[in-house]
């Protein structure tokens, strides 16, 4: 082989979208986290006198029917909104890659046993089994993470495993095998850190499924009940005033829009870095 | 007569590094010439120039480079494609990944012959078996649907041989032909290569291994760093080496004479000397079977390893060796048969109580960087096999600090990742790694098979002064009867799951009993003003 001299590849700068996405992100997590910092005012604090104002210099956005201020609930909704989908996606990376890693390792009747279990979890949209799960449930927060994360289970459930049958075949598996490592040590250290590499790109790319999830079952009503503040419930009850007060529908769904194309854009550069090519 | 390639004052150049600088090359019609030297001392690059393939980033510059009599260094891309396949054939070096994986061999000829422009397109399918049938496969004709997948890796390397010679070019390059070959494949290659030779066609072969090219070549260019440090007669520069760098290359082949020498040295240079084999057996394996499915891949081996001695295993690929070196690690159980090790069984026991045995065995595998962790520096990686010992914090680092120091490998690269390594620095951490928990038996799965001739000198060296410090049992599984022969105390020879004969190494390879061994030793390149 002739070594080659390759010319330094430039700092490419980070792209304007990427940058732009990090921002949002980042402006929203401290909305999610500090809510009380950023908005001018209670989201649940109703004044009849001043309900359906246009976006003002008072009310930015506008108020609801209730009168309350729409700054406020979208920057608290960002709390539930967030939480919500942030803890299904969890669950589901949590379960999956315990499902995967079992399925991956043990092979045969296990493999065969969470395999087609998987097959029959996703033969359902994701959003149909979440709302079949809820209906057995009830619905509420807690129940609305469950049913959204096992929904999610079987993408990551499947790559860990793919993953965790290539590691565990590969040369340096076999030889920390030949050290007399106990096979827990031997996982944890060789086997689940390769497994799980791409997880956090794919969760990622999961949020904002599970984002658009939160607001669709939360806009039936299977999640958190009025009054509060969530973007998907916002959208429900500003729906029936679109024709007159647009801005009651429209903002929680312009969060939504942008959460998700946000959370994408990050998602999806991060699997580039994977599969060794730039978007 | 003009000459089909000549080349002076090659100079090729990537931004400000030279690669290859001053190089005379001239190809007369039916000569057979060989470049050898060291993986990255400019063989390859220099040959791809002269199908106008060098990558867009080189510089090529030449007092003079002809083809066939005519200037081609200003070749645009529509006259190199003139010359490549129809002028000079070029078969690339690694056979195993360079056929379309998705296309039949008979698609792949099929173009070949098509971009030549010689056959008619009726004339093809006639053609392409002749061409297979010229390059030694039997049964052609069935040979033309097959995928690349369902050939052997010899087969492969006719295929690429057949493509390479559809435009019946007047030269053949023939980069590495027989690397990752066995040893009686990489003799019907060169079979193939010489009958070649004989009728007259031009031969330019590159390789790492003098032996290789010694019996098919007219004349050698010795490489190194991008230079030739020699060349002339193949017979003259093997038998009478001028240059100090082609005596190295020369004393790195290991043969019968090598027996006891340092491979890598100026000057005969005698290796300590070997432990004293003593004591009762350490590794006992009595009538194994082992099973896939209906191949019965190990069958009825029995054999007995001591202290401080070389076992060496001899057989082709899917003979059997690699099975039984997984077998003697405890990685799978036989399904007759027993192996005792140290006096207590070994085989055939709950993971549990062989667990703490395990770091007596250790394994030096074929290809090291597959057996490292990507993750894992050189020192987690040496230090790994330590965890079982309970050697840990400072004690452990100067145990790694000393085996560095052992394999002669620099303390700075105990940061570094395995993949910025190259493949001797990575066979030397192996190497470490595997002597750490001071283990009683060492399996050495095709060590070397992966390393250039010098590289491999090095490593045969290390791994004897190793095993004689510290009085190892070594199993040693190389397709290379050279290589063992050199290194070993008593040798196994296995085909088909068997073994077919076993003794001491000089007895075996002197006086041969089983027709496969002497076909093996048939197969070991001749090198002149040298007995094989």
């Amino acid at each position: 082989m002739p070594t080659l001299s390759l010319p330094l590849r430039p700092a490419r700068p980070v792209p304007f979208g990427l940058l732009l996405s990090l921002l949002f992100l980042a402006l929203l997590a401290l909305a999610a986290i500090f809510p009380g910092w950023l908005a001018p005012a209670d989201p649940l604090l109703a004044d009849p006198l001043n309900a359906m104002q246009p976006p003002s210099w008072q009310h930015w956005l506008g108020t609801d029917p209730l009168g309350r201020d729409l700054l406020s609930r979208v920057i608290y909704g960002s709390r539930y909104s967030l939480f919500i989908s942030v803890s299904a996606i969890a669950l589901a990376v949590s379960v999956g890659t315990l499902l995967g890693l079992l399925a991956g390792l043990v092979r045969g009747a296990v493999d065969e046993a969470i395999g087609r279990t998987l097959d029959v979890i996703s033969a359902f949209p994701d959003l149909l089994l979440a709302l079949m799960l809820i209906a057995f449930t009830g619905p509420g927060t807690a129940n609305l993470i469950i049913a959204l994360g096992v929904a999610s289970v079987p993408r990551f459930a499947r790559m860990v495993r793919a993953q965790t049958f290539l590691v565990a075949r590969s040369g340096y598996v076999e030889q920390a095998r030949t050290f007399g490592l106990p096979w827990p040590v031997l996982v944890w250290r060789h086997v689940l850190p390769h497994a799980t590499a791409q997880v956090p790109a794919l969760a990622t790319l999961g949020l904002g499924t599970a984002i658009i999830g939160t607001a669709g079952l939360s806009f039936l009503g299977m999640g958190p009940q009025p009054p509060t503040a969530e973007w998907g419930l916002m959208l429900a009850e500003g729906r029936n005033y679109l024709r007159n007060a647009w801005w009651t529908g429209v903002w929680p769904g312009v969060a939504i829009t942008l959460t998700v194309v946000a959370v994408s854009t990050v998602g999806r550069r991060w699997q580039a870095k994977f599969e060794g090519k730039r978007p | 007569m003009t000459a089909l390639v000549d080349i002076q004052d090659l100079s090729i150049r990537f931004g400000t590094q030279t690669v290859v600088s001053g190089l005379n090359l001239t190809i007369q019609p039916g000569e057979s010439v060989a470049l050898v030297g060291e993986s990255g001392s400019g063989k390859t690059v220099t040959a791809r120039t002269l199908l106008g393939l060098q990558s867009a980033d080189a510089t090529v510059a030449a007092g003079r480079f002809t083809i066939r009599g005519r200037p081609a260094l200003a070749n645009r891309e529509g006259e190199w494609r003139q010359v490549r396949g129809r002028e000079i054939g070029y078969v690339l070096q690694d056979a195993l990944v360079s056929l379309d994986p998705l296309r039949t061999v008979g698609q792949q000829l099929a173009d070949a012959l098509l971009a030549s422009r010689r056959v008619a397109p009726h004339d093809i399918p006639a053609r392409s078996v002749q061409l297979l049938h010229d390059a030694g496969m039997a049964d052609a004709r069935q040979r033309l649907n097959v995928y690349p997948h369902q050939l052997s890796g010899g087969l492969r390397q006719r295929v690429l041989i057949a493509c390479a010679l559809a435009g019946q070019p007047a030269l053949l390059i023939a980069d590495e032909p027989t690397t990752a070959l066995d040893m009686t494949v990489q003799k019907q290659i060169l079979t193939l290569l010489r009958r070649r030779r004989e009728n007259g066609q031009a031969l330019l072969l590159i390789s790492h291994d003098l032996a290789v090219v010694a019996e098919l070549a007219d004349r050698v260019l010795v490489m190194r760093d991008g230079k030739v440090v020699e060349s002339g007669e193949t017979r003259q520069v093997l038998t009478a080496p001028q240059h100090a760098w082609t005596e190295r290359l020369l004393r790195a082949i290991p043969t019968p004479q090598t027996r006891g020498l340092r491979l890598a040295s100026t000057h005969s240079q005698a290796l300590p000397p070997r432990p004293k084999v003593t004591g009762e057996p350490l590794v006992n394996v009595s009538g194994v079977h082992k099973f896939y499915g209906d191949r019965h891949v190990v069958n009825n081996v029995s054999f007995q390893l001591r202290a401080g001695e070389t076992l060496g295993v001899v057989g082709e690929s899917g003979c059997g060796k690699s099975t039984l070196a997984r077998l003697l690690l405890g990685l799978s159980e036989p399904q007759r048969g027993t192996i005792d090790i140290a006096g207590e069984r070994w085989s055939q026991r709950p993971e549990a109580q062989r667990r703490s045995r395990r770091a007596g065995i250790q394994l030096i595998a074929q290809d090291p960087l597959s057996s490292f962790d990507p993750r894992y520096t050189v020192e987690r990686i040496i230090g790994e096999s330590l965890d079982t010992a309970g050697i840990a914090g400072a004690a452990r680092r100067e145990r790694v600090l000393h085996l560095l120091d052992e394999v002669s490998l620099s303390r700075t690269l105990l940061q570094r990742y395995p993949r910025e390594l190259s493949g001797g620095q990575r066979q030397r951490v192996a190497i470490a790694r595997a002597f750490a928990p001071n283990p009683a038996l060492l399996i050495a799965d095709e060590p070397v098979s992966a390393l250039d001739v010098s590289v491999q000198a090095q490593i045969l060296d290390l791994l004897a002064d190793m095993q004689s410090e510290h009085r190892t049992a070594l199993l040693f599984i190389s397709h290379n009867l050279g290589v063992i022969h050199h290194l070993a105390d008593r040798v196994l020879v296995m085909k088909e799951g068997r073994i077919v004969e076993s003794g001491e190494v000089e007895q075996v390879f002197s006086r041969p009993a089983h027709p496969w061994t002497q076909q093996l030793l048939d197969a070991l390149p001749a090198m002149p003003g040298r007995a094989a």
